[in-house]
């Protein structure tokens, strides 16, 4: 069984695949374009720190972003 | 014939481009310098071809970016495209190689940063790529300038691939498939670089490895300024220029308007170069022996943190800190140029994508970041054992002007209408830094410092001394003596300097330090903090009219006479002596 989460409950190590975004459109392409798209595979690298910017890496290179913009990601973690 | 240089940001396209082209240019990690394109002509066989160096791009799809814009207009003038792709990074590049292909213009492929695939265990067939992409495919290592040959005699093979749109359907299937048969990799271990580059992203570690570093480059800033201008720059004024601008002196007669004008007042009967105030003496003294050591040590350090990729880590550290200033985290970036110069800080404000962003993070760097022409003089001054000044002083000044920054920064976010961004980028891998890359751009700044500098600090040295002369500053000094006198401690003359810190500051300190009688430390902390914090100078005035408009820039001038002299008044009370 999988869960579905938003990014910023991912603990540091876990590997997850992104299903959906809760974000507009522009923010969806922004992310797209880091490689952040639907189905991608991301390690959390850094998880947030008092609402802080997570670090996670993804199709091969290491992406911020802010905390906010975080939570729109949604991802399904293997069960914990 | 066009040929256009494409790819993500941070694959090395910079360094590609100034190998083929012979000529360097300004290749680094932040947004800002890459976002207007440069070209130059590279020799083809037996024609020349003009090379852009076409802006950093992810992918031409689904609402571009500005620099992305125009890289979408460069393609149609593009008769050729060289490709360029980050070996370590081939995935996510791939997404704009497909992109590009579609558009069915002649390309080649360079894939880039080959040494740190092979270092990081990625094996890249670039024949099977080749094969699979109908175009030419080289690997090459920019920094050392491997496979560049290679890549120049393969331009003329360059291919429209046959099909054009066929990935369009489904894009990211077709990267995964060419990714997992041209690719493979090993197992490795981490690398130190990327093991220090994961500690200094981490707030634990992260955030005293970045006080070390600031405190490393505030301090070795000061040590190299201070020893160029005692060890290097001070005696060659008095071994060489003191002995001529002497002459010119006696031959003047030692006195009368041209006297006046060219070397100043003589001190005890003697020149003296920061406080005779003649365009021959304090005026070419100032901007090449006391500020311009202090640019050298600040682009020095500067240029090695964008090169070796530090930047992009403070700004994910700083991230929590910026967003209760209404910013994210990139924005401590025109505010660390600032320290340099407001002149780029304030353009590389562009960077942030609201009005409300820009107009808070340039009226911040304008009010609390002392350039490095400012800095100098207030070290010389406010540093000086002989005016009974030191470090602790100085760090005063330094810790009163970052509270401001601060406080104003939550204010104006209270204040403002609007919400703050989120911050969204990559955080390109640490490398090895590229000297002759780091000193080319020492060299353009330290050259655009003297050309932009030297005329105004001439032109303002002159203008003091006519206004002087025709005696408008009594006038002045009589209107602002009160609130000189009550509210910062300080006498009426100083308003000269202050009226004069509106064309350049580090003049303004230097006039600060003439002033007789001579101004205790306690004044000279006051002063330069108001001087710091009081309008901008005539070239930041400039651009940030152009960059905020006439009623922002207006906005911004009243926010800094406000706090300089809310900041002042405090330092005037809190000081003892």
């Amino acid at each position: 069984m999988a869960m579905r989460v938003p990014l910023t409950d991912m603990v540091e190590g876990e590997t997850a695949r992104v299903v959906e975004f809760l974000g507009g459109r522009g923010a969806v392409g922004r992310l797209a374009r880091l490689g952040i798209r639907e189905g991608a595979m991301l390690t959390m690298l850094h998880d947030p720190h008092m609402g802080g910017p997570v670090v996670i890496s993804v199709a091969g290179s290491q992406v911020a972003l802010g905390f906010g913009m975080a939570t729109k990601v949604v991802v399904e973690v293997p069960r914990r | 014939m066009n040929i256009l240089l494409m790819g993500n940001p941070n694959v090395g396209k910079s360094v590609i481009f100034s190998r083929l082209t012979g000529v360097r240019v300004v290749a680094s990690n932040y947004p800002g310098t890459t976002v207007e394109f440069t070209e130059g002509t590279m020799r083809l066989g037996e024609e020349e071809a003009r090379l852009i160096d076409v802006p950093g791009t992810y992918s031409l799809d689904d609402a571009p970016s500005k620099a992305e814009e125009v890289a979408l207009r460069m393609i149609d003038e593009g008769d050729v495209i060289i490709d360029v792709v980050d070996a370590t990074n081939l995935e996510r590049n791939l997404q704009l190689t497909l992109e590009l292909l579609e558009r069915g213009r002649p390309m080649v492929i360079a894939v880039n940063v080959w040494d740190d695939a092979l270092h990081k265990g990625i094996l890249i067939d670039c024949g099977k790529l080749e094969e699979m992409l109908g175009v030419p495919v080289v690997h090459t290592t920019a920094i050392t300038g491997e496979g560049i040959k290679e890549l120049v005699e393969r331009i003329g093979d360059a291919a429209a691939p046959g099909s054009p749109h066929r990935w369009k359907v489904d894009r990211w299937s077709e990267i995964g498939r060419i990714v997992s048969t041209v690719q493979s990799l090993k197992h490795r271990h981490h690398t130190f670089l990327e093991w220090l580059g994961d500690l200094s992203v981490r707030p634990s570690t992260g955030l005293p490895i970045a006080a070390v570093v600031l405190a490393a480059c505030f301090f070795g800033i000061r040590f190299i300024g201070e020893s160029l201008v005692g060890k290097v720059m001070e005696p060659l004024f008095d071994w060489l220029w003191l002995p001529v601008v002497e002459k010119i002196s006696s031959w003047l007669g030692g006195e009368g308007l041209v006297h006046y004008l060219l070397i100043g007042r003589l001190i005890d009967g003697e020149i003296d170069f920061g406080q005779s105030f003649g365009l021959l003496t304090t005026g070419i003294f100032i901007p090449l022996a006391a500020v311009l050591p202090y640019i050298i040590a600040f682009y020095l350090a500067l240029g090695l943190l964008e090169d070796i990729g530090y930047l992009p880590r403070l700004a994910v550290l700083l991230d929590s800190l910026m967003h209760k200033m209404g910013l994210h985290g990139w924005a401590i970036i025109p505010s660390l140029l600032g320290l340099g110069c407001n002149v780029p800080a304030v353009m590389a404000t562009r960077i942030l994508e609201s009005r409300r962003e820009r107009f808070i993070a340039s009226t911040v760097l304008c009010v609390g970041v002392p350039c490095a022409a400012l800095q100098a003089m207030i070290m010389g001054l406010v540093g000086n054992p002989e005016r009974g000044g030191g470090l602790s002083y100085v760090l005063i000044v330094y810790a009163a002007l970052f509270a401001t920054w601060l406080i104003l920064g939550r204010v104006l976010n209270r204040v403002l209408p609007g919400t703050s961004p989120e911050l969204l980028m990559e955080i390109p891998p640490y490398k090895r830094p590229h000297v002759p890359t780091v000193l080319k751009k020492l060299w353009m700044r330290m050259v655009g410092f003297v050309k932009e500098a030297l005329p105004i600090v001439l032109g303002g040295v002159l203008i003091v001394n006519l206004l002087y002369m025709v005696r408008v500053f009594d006038g002045l000094a009589w209107v602002a003596a009160p609130v000189l006198k009550h509210v910062l401690g300080l006498p009426r003359d100083a308003i000269v300097a202050i009226a004069v810190g509106f064309l350049r500051k580090d003049v303004a300190m230097g006039l600060l330090g003439a002033m007789d009688p001579a101004l205790t430390i306690k004044q000279l902390v006051v002063a330069s903090a108001v001087l710091a914090m009081s309008f901008p100078c005539i070239a930041s005035f400039v651009v940030l009219t152009k960059e905020l408009g006439w009623r922002g820039m207006l906005k911004a001038t009243g926010i800094m006479i406000v706090t300089a002299l809310i900041v002042g008044g405090i330092l005037n009370l809190a000081i003892p002596g």
